[in-house]
């Protein structure tokens, strides 16, 4: 029994596996032809950290210059810079919540900016259908549509064959389509899933020549697909996992949280240099309707120092490797401008958006220049999106436009994000604004 | 703002419309035979692929020789011409008038190659059509449902179940009709105490499709306590008719528990916004104000006033359009709690507003506000008037809830006083348990074969089980009590004195110490009549008597390395202990028992060991006295010809694979026993009117009876299809909520839940009947936003997929124009919303099917080659049924339903040959499902079909219910990770059915972690007898193939394939561990094998 065979490789075609494509399926679906699939940058990884629920951004990147801000939040609001408990300030204007410190030195290196005022202009407010919108990268009618990462995953060529992996239980929307995508929920999941008292090794043999074994001429097509799948799953974890076996363990230490475990993890599958490109990890618990709490107490601020800490550890582990690598916070929608009557904030319009990476463009000869990227509506009444919420001035698609083309070097910005015209916001160096 | 529609509630309502609809239409002007066409109309536009037009279209003809119909039932039927008309034509058409009325005429349009016709038989027999020079063969058939299916439109609408009462008060009950056709007789309200409340109609209520009454019910009409209420009446056969039943407790509260007042504005700031009711009247008539939108009534409770309230109004209502008002009452600014109520009448009457609340220490304002939302349509304004309110205190020192000892220990209602307003809120809305008690059976023994002691468990389910007594309960054998049990999962053990030779009937009585009462369905089993019954339980008295063992089927030849199996029937006075099969004299070590002790037990037949020519075999079985007995000896013969056709139990497995959820054991038995097509019929034919199936509802019925979740609403279902006793029906329910998939995160949980209901009690009907359950299923109708469209305001969504993907198919030859005229048809097919259980007029509460005739023009138009006259109002609501009848009739609905079916149970690409055989199957059999699978289920293309994969539902319901698991949680968390969660499927096309969607990297790992959840199961239900399992180092190759030939016979149904067989020998025998480990690495990799994922 062979337990290391390429069989795949031979059977499908390389361009097939790498580019993480299901063999079976077809470019003509997003109406591309072979030769339109181009290798993408090498070495760029993408990190999308999900935070369900709704971020409050006007307490995360605080606009604390805004006469309205304080104004609308009675209890919750975040004291200006120099107050107790203030937020730090970031450029006279916004300022970080105080429980994010952990982020404050990279937004001072320039490893750090945030984007604000970023939504679109047909929310719904609820949280199944925006978090499809951003899942998706399609407004409107998002139940057909694919996850606009994979799509990125389909008209793209990578360069080794796990391109996708969400950290979690579940494939999330903004992954799943036809490109394989593997959701792990943790490293403990490259042990595949088999009795206990199998050494993987076994495992993955048997599984193979169980699957893989039978001639191609004669197996049925549903018996094809499952072993063609086989095969690229089992190589992929066994892949992953031999990559992981020369790894010398991290001594950063990291937040003993859920996020923090999670993020740690995507820093060791992008140092084992397997060609990963997308990361994908879901934070949730940010619907903060009641209790929010301000700057020291609340639910709020515990999400925000875990997440903090998390990326602040991730970005020291990553060391060099985070000038390829781009973290990108997206949300279901940010929340009203004005504090509730039980100290929360309910669904709202636009939100902000936290980059953390090497490529971002904060910084010029001169110094840092952007710590938060921004074409402020303002929080006067008048100026609130319908008189209750933070008006959106750039459009989502637009960040995630850049992120494609950009970061990860895929020109196909048409096919990944449809019926959007393209405008870069001048989040990342070398974006064209 | 106003708005006549808003019309009651429907829960059932197929065939009732459609009985009346052609009484509506025998006299109207659609009736012209003999009569030319009428002034010219613009037809459509034809179809860009339209025929070209010639002068003689030729004669036409039927698409099938003969057809079924169902007497009582209106139904259209399609011809064709070789060449599109040139111009309208109605052609002359013979019927027997004794049993069929033409409804409409044998009918095309210009530029149309297909046209129709509408008949409604009358009688059951034999009859034809002749259109000119074709004849149509009629069978009509009596639809066994028709009539009792009335029942869907019975309903106590007011007060609410569990309401508590005092005092005269009004009861109102709904009954659905048609128009002005029919004058319902008035239902009889009967009460739990034996009397009965006699009603009067409403005094000036319009014709309307409902009927309403009024019951004045007084306090000495009532017991003390709990009351049940049902309303009974009879239908055109003479049949009765109820409806679901609904409790009241009866209090005598004593005066100083009562608040009481004349309802003026009295509050008429900071009114809270989420009240709804926006822009309808709430009119103080008393004092001539007019309230806007909604009443408040502040109340300031003191601690010592804290505790649960009943609400009791005086009111009455003005008539707007067809509907009265509903009103609804919410507390305080958050709107949680509180209830509504479905009646208000012309005269002043009393009427409890919903349940009981919980009122906390503090300040209150109660809103009353209209909860009967009004759309667009041009009427009346509905009026609510309100004159006194009543608010009592029901656990008031002195007031007590019943003479008969049930006062305030009764455990079923919440504790005051010590839980704060929000817990009782909670404790009011989403307590986890029932709302009503409810006794059930724990397993299904219904129709089980019994002997010596039995044991029968039981559960009960009762309101507030977490901090209340359990209730007594008592089993009945025979009407008999036999024995009293306490505690929520009782055991009994009956003796064997207490049961009788042939059928014993088992009942269940659970008592709650308030005097409260539930009776479990009945149970049959049997006790097999030839045999001595045991004098005592075993031990106390000598067992000489031996088992008696016969076989049931065994194949008399087996290709050479190919498994059968033997079914084989064990009888004993007592219960089997263990029965093995014996091959030319080897005991075979299977060790097997029948579930309850006797019958059927299904033995795998393994070969490889067996040389080519003849063998024996017998089966022995022996009790737990030891008494040893073998059946008679029969001989096979191992063949070596090379490939053989599948073996009967290869076939068995095959269907069971594809139209149910796997080789059962019993399914296996029966099929081998009685026949692959006898089985599939009774399968179909069983309803779910069995014990066993109402026995399972029940259960489901109390875990799931406050299920506001989703996730608990597709728990409800994942838990039917792994405790169904019918896969065949389970698993056509999973098709047919595919075809008409609707998602639950959009349609909201009680709506989804009665549609899956409503599909669960149609089973494989007429597809007619299904599509007219998704059609007028508010589920459907929110999902697909038909209740948003209006004329002018059309919203084409539910008009384009009602063709394209429930009927027609979106090549099924209907254009643009057809989907925008049908939208304008379709307007008025809408949803009433009507208060809710908590009173809130929005969200996601109960939601009920409506037809408003003033949001339709009624104008003449035609779709799809059919013209729809003008109509009055009334005769509106028949021109969607005239519709729907015409797409179910068309051949493209036909083939496109058979192409659905193929892809499900046989191929995704379905075989040609078969979609046009079952084509014509829905054609001659007037679209009979039934009909439609017995006839796949013959067909060898469906026998030739290539290995499907198991979708993640089919995968893991299968490997559930093989190894007896019931965790619904397991199957939950799995079909989701694997992209098919329950009802989650957000686009209205369903889940693909094609291999495709169901294989890809995360979904196998998926498949390879399940196997690893269900492998314990398989391994705790005798996966391998104890008798066969070898020592820790006596793994050897052999011992270690018959393992893996044994586990896969029971997993898969059969043994592996080379390279699985190599794969799993190699990696036990390198397996590191002793036994019990190797055990779980063979169960393990069996469900991991690509045979377990196909079908």
């Amino acid at each position: 029994m062979h337990i290391t065979r390429r069989y795949f490789l031979q059977s499908t075609g390389a361009l097939a596996v790498y580019c993480g494509i299901n063999p079976l399926c077809t470019l003509a679906d997003v109406g591309m032809t072979p030769a339109d699939v181009k290798p993408v940058t090498k070495g760029k990884t993408f990190v999308a950290i999900f935070l369900r629920g709704g971020m409050d951004g006007l307490n995360f990147i605080v606009p604390f210059k805004d006469p309205g801000y304080l104004q609308l939040r009675r209890t919750i609001a975040i004291p200006a810079p120099g107050q107790d408990n203030g937020a730090l300030d970031l450029d006279g204007f916004f300022g970080l919540h105080p429980r994010a410190a952990a982020l404050a030195p990279l937004f001072k290196n320039g490893t750090a900016m945030a984007l604000h005022a970023v939504g679109y202009d047909l929310n719904t407010r609820s949280h199944f259908e925006e978090q499809d919108t951003w899942e998706t990268g399609v407004t409107g009618n998002t139940v057909a549509s694919d996850g606009w990462l994979n799509r990125h995953l389909i008209t793209s060529q990578g360069h080794g064959p796990v391109r996708a992996i969400s950290i979690g239980n579940v494939l999330p929307r903004i992954l799943r389509g036809k490109a394989q995508a593997f959701a792990l929920s943790g490293i403990s999941d490259l042990k595949l899933p088999g009795a206990d008292n199998v050494d993987d090794v076994q495992m993955a043999a048997a599984l193979e020549h169980a699957y893989c074994t039978p001639p191609r001429e004669h197996r049925a097509a549903a018996q094809d697909l499952l072993a063609q799948t086989a095969q690229t799953t089992i190589d992929g974890i066994q892949f992953i996992k031999a990559k992981m076996a020369t790894m010398v363990a991290t001594t950063v230490e990291y937040p003993k949280t859920d996020i923090g475990r999670q993020l740690q993890q995507v820093a060791q599958l992008i140092k084992a240099d397997i060609g990963l490109e997308v990361a994908e990890i879901d934070y949730g618990g940010w619907d903060t309707h009641g209790n929010q709490g301000g700057a020291t107490t609340g639910q709020y601020g515990d999400l925000v120092q875990r997440l903090s800490e998390g990326l602040a550890a991730f970005v020291q582990d990553l060391g060099d490797r985070l000038n390829d690598t781009l973290v990108l916070t997206l949300s279901d929608f940010g929340r009203t401008a004005a504090e509730n009557g039980t100290g929360g904030t309910d669904h709202g319009w636009a939100n902000c958006m936290l980059a953390v990476g090497g490529g971002i463009a904060t910084t010029s000869a001169g110094g840092i220049v952007k710590p938060v990227l921004s074409k402020w509506p303002g929080l006067a009444k008048e100026q609130l999106h319908q008189e209750r919420d933070l008006l959106h001035t750039t459009d989502f698609r637009d960040v995630l436009g850049e992120v494609v083309s950009v970061h990860l070097g895929n020109p196909q910005i048409k096919t990944v994000l449809p019926s959007h015209d393209f405008k870069p916001v001048g989040l990342l160096k070398g974006a064209l604004v | 703002m106003t708005n006549p529609w808003a019309v009651g509630e429907v829960a059932k309502r197929r065939h009732a419309f459609r009985a009346l609809g052609f009484l509506v239409l025998l006299h109207s002007p659609l009736i012209r035979a003999d009569t030319p066409s009428p002034a010219p109309i613009p037809s459509p536009t034809p179809a860009p692929n339209a025929p070209a037009v010639v002068n003689n279209p030729g004669p036409p003809s039927f698409f099938t020789a003969k057809t079924r119909l169902w007497q009582g039932r209106s139904q259209v039927i399609c011809f064709q011409l070789p060449q599109a008309a040139v111009q309208d034509q109605i052609y002359a058409c013979q019927v027997d008038d004794k049993f069929v009325h033409l409804l409409m005429p044998p009918r095309i349009l210009a530029g149309q190659k297909i046209g129709y016709l509408r008949v409604q038989p009358v009688v059951e027999g034999k009859t034809r059509i002749v259109l000119e020079g074709a004849k149509l063969d009629l069978d009509i058939f009596k639809d066994p449902a028709f009539g009792s299916v009335a029942t869907f439109n019975l309903k106590i609408v007011s007060p609410v179940d569990s309401a508590v009462v005092w005092g005269d008060f009004s009861v109102g009950v709904e009954q659905m009709t048609l128009g002005d056709s029919a004058q319902l007789p008035m239902p009889v309200l009967k009460l739990s105490n034996g009397k009965e409340v006699a009603g009067h109609v409403l005094p000036d209520q319009k014709p309307s499709q409902y009927q309403r009454w009024v019951y004045d019910v007084k306090p000495s009409d009532l017991s003390p306590g709990c009351n049940n209420l049902i309303a009974v009446t009879r239908d055109a056969d003479g049949r009765p008719i109820e409806s679901s039943s609904i409790e009241v407790n009866q209090v005598a509260p004593a005066p100083s528990s009562i608040m009481t007042g004349l309802c003026k504005d009295s509050d008429s700031q900071d009114r809270p916004a989420n009240t709804g009711g926006q822009g309808e009247m709430v009119k103080d008539d008393q004092y001539g104000q007019v309230i806007r939108g909604v009443w408040c009534l502040p109340l300031w409770i003191t601690r010592e006033q804290a505790g649960r309230y009943q609400m009791m109004l005086t009111v009455r209502g003005d008539l707007g359009g067809d509907g009265l008002p509903s009103f609804g009452m919410t507390i305080d600014e958050d709107g949680q709690s509180g209830t509504g109520v479905r009646l208000a009448t012309t005269e002043w009457r009393r009427i409890p507003v919903g349940h009981p609340i919980a009122l906390a220490p503090g300040g209150h304002i109660l809103n009353v506000h209209i909860a009967n939302q009004f759309g667009q349509g041009p009427d009346d304004r509905r009026t609510l008037y309100l004159q006194k309110y009543e608010l009592t205190r029901l656990d008031a020192p002195g007031s007590r809830l019943a003479a008969n000892g049930g006062e305030m220990s009764d455990p079923t209602l919440p504790m005051a006083g010590s839980m704060t307003m929000m817990n009782m809120m909670d404790a009011n809305k989403g307590q986890s348990g029932p709302r009503e008690l409810q006794v059930i059976f724990n397993d299904n023994i219904d129709g089980q074969m019994v002997a010596g002691t039995l044991d029968v468990g039981a559960r009960c389910f009762w309101p507030n089980q977490d901090h209340s007594p359990a209730p007594k309960v008592e089993l009945y054998v025979n009407k008999k009590l036999v024995s009293t049990q306490n505690g929520p999962a009782p055991r009994f053990t009956v003796d064997p004195s207490a049961l009788v030779f042939g059928s014993n009937a088992l009942q269940l009585r659970a008592i709650l110490p308030s005097g409260r009462e539930a009776k479990s369905v009945e149970f049959s089993v049997e006790v097999p009549k030839d045999f001595p019954l045991p004098a005592g339980p075993p031990g106390t008295a000598t067992d000489a008597v031996q088992p008696r063992i016969s076989i049931a089927y065994a194949p008399q030849a087996i290709g050479e390395g190919q498994v059968d199996a033997i079914v084989a029937r064990v009888m004993d006075d007592r219960q089997v202990a263990a029965a093995d099969l014996v091959i030319d004299n080897q005991p075979q070590h299977l060790d097997q028992t029948p579930l309850h002790g006797l019958g059927s037990i299904v033995f795998p037949v393994l070969t490889r060991d067996l040389k080519p020519g003849q063998h024996h075999l017998k089966v022995i079985a022996r009790d737990a006295a030891g008494n040893q007995a073998a059946s008679a000896e029969t001989s096979f013969t191992i063949t070596n010809a090379g490939k053989t056709p599948l073996s009967r139990y290869q076939r068995a497995v095959f269907i069971l694979n594809r139209f149910g959820y796997g080789p059962e054991p019993d399914e296996i038995a029966e099929i081998l026993t009685t026949g692959e097509t006898a089985w599939l019929q009774s399968r179909m034919a069983i309803g779910v009117t069995t014990p066993g199936e109402k026995n399972l509802q029940q259960r489901l019925h109390a875990q799931y009876d406050n299920a506001h979740s989703d996730s608990q609403g597709a728990n409800e279902a994942i838990q039917y299809l792994l405790s169904a006793p019918n896969s065949v029906r389970a698993h056509f329910l999973m098709w047919t909520e595919n075809h008409f998939s609707t998602w639950l995160r959009k349609d909201g949980q009680p709506a989804k839940q009665r549609e899956h209901q409503d599909f669960l009690q149609l089973g494989p009907a007429p597809f007619f009947d299904l599509l007219f359950t998704s059609a007028t299923s508010p589920a459907m109708l929110v999902y697909l936003d038909q209740r948003n469209s209006f004329v002018n305001r059309l919203n084409e969504n539910y008009a384009r997929e009602i063709m394209e993907l429930h009927t027609l198919g979106v090549k099924g030859g209907y254009n643009q124009t057809d989907v925008t005229t049908l939208a304008n048809l379709l307007t008025g097919w809408t949803l009433t919303d009507q208060t809710h259980d908590d009173g809130s007029p929005g969200g996601q509460g109960p939601r009920y099917f409506g037809y408003d005739p003033h949001l339709n023009d009624g104008k003449v138009c035609r779709v799809f080659g059919m013209e729809f006259p003008a109509a009055e109002p009334a005769r509106r609501f028949d021109r969607v049924l005239l519709a729907l009848e015409m797409l179910t009739a068309h051949p493209s609905c036909a083939q496109f339903i058979s192409r659905r079916l193929c892809e499900e149970y046989v191929s995704d690409p379905a075989p040609p040959a078969l979609v046009d055989a079952l084509a014509k199957v829905y054609l001659e059999t007037g679209g009979d499902m039934n009909a439609m699978l017995v006839a796949m289920s013959q067909h060898p293309d469906f026998w030739a079909s290539p290995p499907k994969v198991a979708n993640p539902i089919d995968f893991s319901v299968r490997d559930s219910r093989l190894a007896r698991s019931t965790d619904p949680q397991v199957v939950s968390h799995f079909i989701a990770q694997s992209g098919m969660g329950m009802f989650d499927r957000p686009t209205p096309d369903g889940y693909p059915a094609d291999d495709g969607y169901s294989v890809n990297s995360n979904a196998l790992l998926q498949r390879w972690r399940f196997s690893k959840r269900i492998q314990e199961a398989f391994l705790h239900t005798g996966l391998i007898p104890n008798s066969l399992k070898p020592a820790d180092t006596a793994w050897t190759p052999e011992v270690t193939q018959r393992l893996v030939d044994l586990a896969a016979v029971r997993i898969v149904g059969n043994t592996l394939s080379t390279a699985s067989n190599e794969a799993a020998q190699k990696l036990l025998v390198d397996a590191q561990g002793n036994t019990d480990a190797r055990l779980h690495i063979l169960a393990t990799f069996i469900c991991q094998l690509p045979e377990n994922s196909l079908k």
